[in-house]
């Protein structure tokens, strides 16, 4: 960290000393009006092409600028809702410019950075591209502008919380979208314990926000190795273009049948400042609080979610949104058979703490930036994202003040940037769910000695508690249930809560204090380390545009033992884990006859547990006829084993996981033939087998079958990708883009049993105990889909768009693979939306609707029934106060619905919102 | 004002196409069905309107080595009849109420000195100590024994510290329908005598009851009852009490032709006597279905490496030794040497016993061979040697207290506490015997009388090792919370008896086209668990 630390600011320095030296000086001033109304417009962004320098007109519409260099220079001017344009400068002392800006009408005039890592028009991006602007943002419905996304084509979202949307581009994606990447100003967000970009939690604050743009699909040959299925690239305001005050407060109520009727309040500020044009900074703040949805749906099984019947009660049952109950236990008696302890409810857990069902985020940066010539700028950012909210992967987590932040170091310039961020996390309070309420049973009531033993006899008629006032029936499960169940704590007393917060002040998979047997609280303070550079080409060549950049990368990995295998061996020594990586690619493109345009990147990736990987995309562009844009794309992408499928050791309700890199799994064994088919042991027991320390005892061995598994290694993709892009009389936007993609080596999971003894931690593990290893599906799995975007420019400002999408995928699925492509086949989106109907007043309203689809992840398997919702907002701009005026509702007059399995129902929210802008529009 | 017509239109469009999300209405669980256990029962060919029952201490409700309230209110005839009262049996079943919580137990009672109940699982010292739970008797006033460990055992607890001697019944003689009574030869249900104090024949448990003893036999008062349908369970007591004491000569085994003789005199006397009644008799079951004979292994001494050296140094080599003089002299062959040698190893070793089958050696053991008298039948027993559950209480103790003189280990049991192969082929060639003369007398009854053939049905039981039936698992042992016989190893507890109520059910059900409802055996508890001590 120190060092770290003291080489970049050496680098500055130096840099400082080096270009403190100018010559050449030219001097602009003048104004920037409304071309229909003569008006001045306050805070145009006026930048000189080509360099980093830059300002924004006052509020009386003036500006004046002074450039270390001579004529001629470009001036470019920029304002949200107006059309771009450009000026020659051509004398050093230019004052009295008048520039009339016009509103934009016309479709498809955004620009992208994305796609190519260099800017280029929407229209042309040689892959599909989705952009949300400031406008969008502005006149998005949602409460939390992160999920617009929601809308666009091509996307699903999935929500495990009211503050945790998970974007799912492509398909494969479970909350823990691990094969998405999510970058904020150039940073990787993605959280090194956790393994995927915590959404919102880790974004940006509305008022701060400037751009996402999304790249569905893989993004591997310019983002390296996670952004196998897409990518989203969030960009700030920069204190030099967006200065001033603004102010948000945002104050609604959450509700639904589940959950009830919940306030919601979100808090920002943001303040920006520049001086000079030469140095600025930025403070941001934004505060949200809300009662979180609540997933209460205790009578459907997680294990068979299908059930037409309620199963809640019986023996075996696993309630989805109960915890506690997920672990078989099996009993020698055949009329009781297998059976699970009781669970606890969610609401109930999360209300035995002062926590409860709190959902907050707090995010908050200060940039400071300086421009230490006119081609180089450098910039400081620290950013803080933290809070609370549930995440659900093979288990479900209360995240708990859970908090991740950066330092960024970044030198740019108009052709090239050089960064290094640091990124750490906390867990903060957060616990594990499914640890809590199976470790809360084990602590009031262990199973093995206390639990089981009294249900068996319950259900034999036996009852020894003289104090049980209750009636044992022999045969009757319910009545041995309540009696094993008689020293359970009820929900809401001193008692339960206590017992909760016993375990929960105890850490998973550590030796448990204070007469707990378990605790569920993990521990994190991982690392994420990066550095990389860019640089373009185009002042030195001109007969194509190419670009070269790099990166380096150390995972910096602690848990404490709670989810990374740290101290396999005594338990004692708990070691931080590192994993380093670099990759390097370079980019080259062409134009022909200005009208096809090609580009091939390479890209080269190692990671010291893996083999290295190139992956290579070429892409065209054809132009025709101005705004005809017919685009086709090869891509290759991959992805590495995430941190946990190298390095987790985490017990779980269906084995125990375990990394799966040869560093981290040698040593159990399991590899190379050392393990039995899940399916097999379960064979092996029926037939009266049973393990002890030295192998199978009992029973038909010969049942048991031997798996080969090899040790995890990176998942490839190849994509061909067409799209067609236009503007038909400049009133429809028209966007088609159809793919397929063969996924090879897809990482998943299998279920086995160690064949030879093994220990973890000095505790000796006999043969025949469950564990999760990841492994490579030897089979190729396969994906296509059609999306088509339309915008339809209506008289009067008017605008309705719609999109639809196709997807699917082929697969062969057994038992013990399941792709997960977790994507609905068909969803659509229809929206009406008029930023002016009159000078004040604007709206916005949409409908999206999506079609059933099969949900498979660890946690479980469901058939997620279709759903649709309706988003609107209407605004009321208040110039005298420089204020506007939102109200906005989602999921407007529908019922609650439910994204995935396990996930809490969601319900509406309504909202009433006040922005101030010292510059506003 | 177009504009918000637009948005009106944009609404209307989309709150008509906004659908919820379905959610999977889900059903109840089918309920079990309601208690219909008499539904549809019909009687069929037989009458049900009084039922009466003779036979020994399964017929009578006796379990855990006493007559006691509970055993006797879950008698085997008892339960049955609760099944019959769906065919027309009036729901009062007289029994000869025996009134005490605890009962007698005949066995380990001494008259005038000690007066001991029923057999409780008793944990001396707690769940968390050395010793396993095992069968000790009501009213057990608690021990100390010093040899080879001082070890003291404390008294049972409350309510298990009473036990009664049996008085007189004192209620309407005429009106019973229960004619069980524990410990009784076939014979002496056909005699009069049992009820006489004078003679050898009597037994205490009838007497009692009788409604003239001395006078009348079980036989007569049984028919004097009337019934209309006869329950019929004798025989049982004719080989059991020989095995179950080690067939050491303490109870007789009654020969083949006196028991064909009084068991087709018995039935054709019943059958005669009332040519209305119809009936279901009952079969004997192999010894080796009895829990009694198999809970204690052959192999039941565990020892460590040190001790087993230490007993072949001192014990097996000089009798190995002097058993291959024995041979050289031509006393005994090499076969008898072979099966007497002594091993002992490390693990499990076989019971040291006393086999009267052996040459006695004894004449042969005096000068340096003295030491070896008690040896003079001795052999560890095989696996195909039976080791009845009362040597359970005798193994590992001190002879004479003697820390050398360890019975089963270093000292040989006696022959109360081994039925040898000899024994046990001679008990199950007269079990099925016995049982011919049973099944003869049915097929000479002129469709009277069903059979219920509990040899198989306990035979199948003990083969499948488990059996599952209205969600209770049942097992061939003591063991709660699965066992379906009691502490004595010998009777079912009640759940073993509505288990075997069930097979006279089918049995009944089969031959008189009948469809009397089984009991159901959860309704009915298994052997109690092991009480602790007071704290």
């Amino acid at each position: 960290m120190k060092i770290f630390y003291k080489n970049s600011l050496a680098a500055v320095l130096l840099l400082v000393l080096t270009a403190s030296v100018g010559f050449a000086q030219t001097n602009i001033s003048g104004k920037v009006t409304d071309e229909a109304s003569g008006e001045p417009i306050a805070g145009v962004n006026i930048i000189v092409k080509g360099r980093v320098i830059g300002t924004i007109s006052g509020t009386d519409g003036n500006f004046s600028l002074k450039v270390n260099d001579a004529p001629p220079l470009t001036l470019t001017f920029s304002f949200v809702g107006y059309s771009t344009k450009d000026l020659e400068i051509t004398d050093a002392n230019t004052s009295g410019l008048e520039m009339k800006l016009s509103e934009q009408t016309i479709l498809g005039q955004e620009v992208v950075v994305s796609a190519s890592r260099m800017e280029e028009s929407i229209l042309q991006s040689p892959v599909t591209i989705e952009k949300i602007g400031l406008l969008e943002i502005k006149q998005s419905s949602a409460p939390d502008f992160y999920d617009a996304l929601s809308s666009l084509k091509g996307v699903s979202t999935n929500s495990g919380s009211l503050n945790l949307t998970s974007v799912n581009t492509r398909g494969f994606a479970t909350i823990a979208n691990t094969r998405f990447v999510q970058w904020v100003d150039g940073m990787d967000t993605q959280a090194p314990l956790l393994n995927f970009p915590t959404g919102s939690i880790m974004g940006l604050g509305e008022l701060d926000a400037e751009s996402m743009e999304l790249i569905p699909g893989a993004g591997s040959a310019l983002y390296g190795p996670n952004a196998f299925n897409g990518i989203l690239v969030m960009q700030s305001k920069s204190p030099f273009e967006y200065q001033g005050l603004s102010a948000q407060v945002k104050q609604g109520i959450t509700t639904s049948d589940a959950g009830g009727t919940h306030p919601l309040g979100q808090y920002s500020i943001r303040y920006a400042k520049a001086f000079n044009n030469k140095f600025a900074f930025k403070v941001n703040l934004s505060y949200m609080t809300a009662t979180d949805w609540l997933g209460s749906d205790y009578r459907t099984d997680r294990t068979n979610p299908e059930s037409t019947t309620d199963l809640s009660g019986t023996k075996d049952f696993d309630g989805l949104n109960l915890y506690g109950d997920e672990t078989l236990v099996p009993t020698p008696v055949p009329s009781v058979g297998t059976i699970k302890r009781t669970g606890f409810r969610e609401e109930d857990m999360l209300n035995a703490f002062s926590d409860d069902r709190e959902a907050k985020t707090l995010k908050g940066d200060v940039a400071l930036h300086y421009r230490i010539t006119d081609k180089i700028e450098v910039l400081y950012n620290y950013r803080y994202g933290g809070g609370s909210s549930i995440y659900q992967g093979t288990e479900k987590y209360a995240l708990r003040d859970f908090n991740q932040q950066f330092h960024k170091l970044e030198f740019k310039g108009d052709n090239f940037f050089v960064r290094g961020y640091i990124s750490a996390t906390d867990a903060g309070k957060s616990y594990n769910l499914s640890a809590l309420g199976g470790f809360a049973n084990e602590t009031y009531s262990p199973t093995a000695t206390t639990w089981a033993p009294d249900y068996i006899k319950a259900m034999q008629g036996y009852q020894e508690d003289p104090n049980y006032t209750g009636i044992v029936i022999a045969g009757d499960h319910a009545s041995a249930r309540a009696y094993a169940d008689r020293n359970r704590p009820a929900a809401g007393t001193q008692a339960y809560n206590d017992l909760m917060k016993l375990v929960r002040d105890n850490f998973f998979q550590k030796t448990p204090t204070n007469g707990a047997r378990g605790g569920a609280s993990f521990f994190d303070n991982s690392k994420l380390l990066h550095g990389e550079f860019n640089y373009k080409f185009f002042n030195q060549i001109k007969w194509a545009e190419i670009q070269v950049g790099g990166n380096v990368r150390q995972y910096n990995l602690f848990s404490d033992g709670t989810i990374f295998n740290e101290a396999p061996d005594d338990g004692v020594d708990f070691k931080r884990i590192k994993v380093n990586e670099f990759g390097a690619y370079g980019q080259i493109a062409k134009t022909f006859a200005e009208a096809l345009k090609v580009t091939g990147s390479i890209r080269y990736d190692k990671n010291e547990n893996f083999d290295g990987q190139f992956t290579p995309r070429v892409s065209a562009v054809y132009t025709f006829n101005q705004n005809q844009n017919i685009r086709a794309s090869f891509q290759t992408g991959f992805r590495n084993p995430d941190t946990q499928a190298q390095f987790i050791y985490f017990p779980s309700s269906s084995g125990t996981l375990v990394g799966s890199t040869e560093a981290n799994a040698a040593r159990y064994g399991i590899h190379n033939g050392g393990s039995w088919t899940e399916l097999s042991i379960k064979d092996f027991r029926a037939s009266g087998g049973s393990f002890d320390a030295n192998g199978p005892v009992g029973g038909n061995s010969n049942l048991l079958q031997i798996i080969d598994l090899d040790y995890v290694q990176p998942e490839q993709l190849k994509s061909v990708e067409l799209g067609y892009k236009g503007l038909i009389a400049t009133k429809l936007l028209i966007d088609l883009n159809g793919y397929y993609t063969v996924y090879s080596n897809f990482i998943g999971g299998e279920i086995v049993g160690n064949v030879n003894p093994t220990s973890h931690q000095g505790v000796a593990i006999n043969p025949g105990s469950l564990f999760s290893p990841y492994t490579n599906s030897k089979e190729d799995v396969k994906s296509y889909g059609v999306g088509l975007g339309l915008s339809y420019s209506l008289p009067r400002n008017f605008v309705v768009n719609g999109s639809w999408n196709y997807a699917t995928f082929e697969a062969n699925e057994t038992e013990s693979f399941r792709s997960g492509f977790n994507t609905p086949k068909n969803k659509f989106t229809v929206g009406l939306g008029n930023r002016k109907i009159v000078k004040n007043l604007g709206f916005n309203i949409s409908y999206r609707w999506q079609t059933h689809f099969e949900w498979s992840s660890t946690y479980g398997v469901w058939d997620v029934p279709e759903y649709g919702v309706i988003d609107a907002q209407i605004n009321y701009r208040l110039a005298p106060i420089k204020t506007m005026l939102k109200i906005g509702g989602t999921n407007i007059g529908g019922g609650d619905y439910r994204t995935n399995l396990g996930s809490p129902f969601i319900g509406q929210q309504y909202y009433i919102s006040l922005t101030f802008d010292e510059f506003f529009n | 004002m177009k504009s918000i017509k637009y948005f009106l239109y944009s609404l209307i469009f989309v709150m008509t196409v906004a659908c919820d999300q379905e959610v999977i209405d889900l059903q109840e669980p089918e309920t079990p069905p309601a208690d219909t256990s008499c539904e549809d029962a019909v009687a069929g060919s037989a009458d049900f309107t009084k039922f009466v029952a003779i036979g020994n201490s399964y017929i009578a409700g006796f379990q855990a080595g006493a007559l006691f309230n509970d055993g006797q209110n879950n008698s085997l005839a008892a339960i049955f009849n609760k099944q019959l009262e769906c065919v027309g049996s009036p729901s009062t079943f007289n029994q000869p109420t025996i009134n005490s919580v605890n009962g007698y137990n005949i066995q380990s009672s001494i008259p005038g000195v000690i007066t001991l109940g029923r057999l409780i699982l008793f944990d001396p010292d707690g769940a968390t100590g050395s010793r396993t739970a095992a069968p000790y008797p009501s009213a057990f006033p608690g021990s100390s024994v010093t040899c080879p460990a001082a070890v003291t055992t404390p008294p049972l607890p409350a309510p298990y510290n009473t036990a009664n001697a049996p008085t007189a019944f004192g209620g309407d003689k005429a009106a019973l329908n229960n004619f069980g009574v524990p410990l009784i030869f076939l014979g002496q249900a056909l005699t009069a005598s049992t009820g006489n104090p004078a003679s050898p024949y009597y037994n205490p448990l009838w007497a009692r009851f009788a409604s003239q003893p001395g006078v009348k036999s079980i036989l007569q008062d049984a028919l004097g009852a009337a019934g209309s349908f006869y329950m019929i369970w004798l025989g049982f007591d004719d080989v059991l009490l020989y095995a179950a004491t080690g067939a050491d000569g303490t109870y007789p085994i009654t020969s083949e032709v006196a028991f064909s003789d009084q068991y087709s005199t018995a039935i054709s006397t019943m059958l005669a006597a009332n040519p209305l009644f119809k009936g279901v008799v009952g079969n004997i079951p192999n010894i080796t279905s009895i829990p009694y004979f198999y809970t204690v292994k052959w192999n039941q001494i565990t020892l460590d490496a040190a001790t087993a050296a230490s007993l072949t140094t001192n014990l097996a080599n000089n009798y190995n030794a002097f058993l291959a003089a024995m041979v050289t002299n031509g006393i005994i062959t090499d076969a008898e040497k072979t099966k007497r040698m002594l091993t002992y190893a490390a693990g499990s070793n076989g019971v040291l016993l006393t086999d009267e089958d052996l040459t006695d050696l004894s004449t042969y053991m005096t000068g340096p061979y003295a030491g070896l008298l008690p040896y003079a039948k001795a052999r560890q027993a095989t696996s195909t040697d039976l080791i009845p559950l009362a040597a359970g209480s005798v193994l590992g103790t001190c002879y004479g207290g003697s820390a050398s003189a360890i019975f089963g280990v270093s000292y040989p049991v006696g022959d109360k506490y081994v039925l040898t192969p000899v024994e046990t082929s001679l008990i199950l060639t007269r079990t099925a015997a016995f049982n011919t003369s049973i099944n003869n007398a049915v097929t000479n009854s002129s469709n009277r009388l069903a059979l219920a053939d509990i040899n198989k049905a306990y035979s199948d039981f003990v083969t499948a090792k488990i059996a599952v039936t209205d969600g209770v698992t049942m097992t061939p042992s003591f063991a709660p919370p699965t066992g379906i016989f009691s502490e004595d190893g010998l009777h079912p507890n009640s759940r073993g008896y509505a288990f075997t109520a069930n097979v006279f059910i089918d049995a009944v059900n089969l031959k008189f086209g009948s469809t009397i409802p089984h009991a159901k055996v959860s309704a009915y508890s298994g052997t109690a668990l092991p009480v602790n001590p007071l704290p």
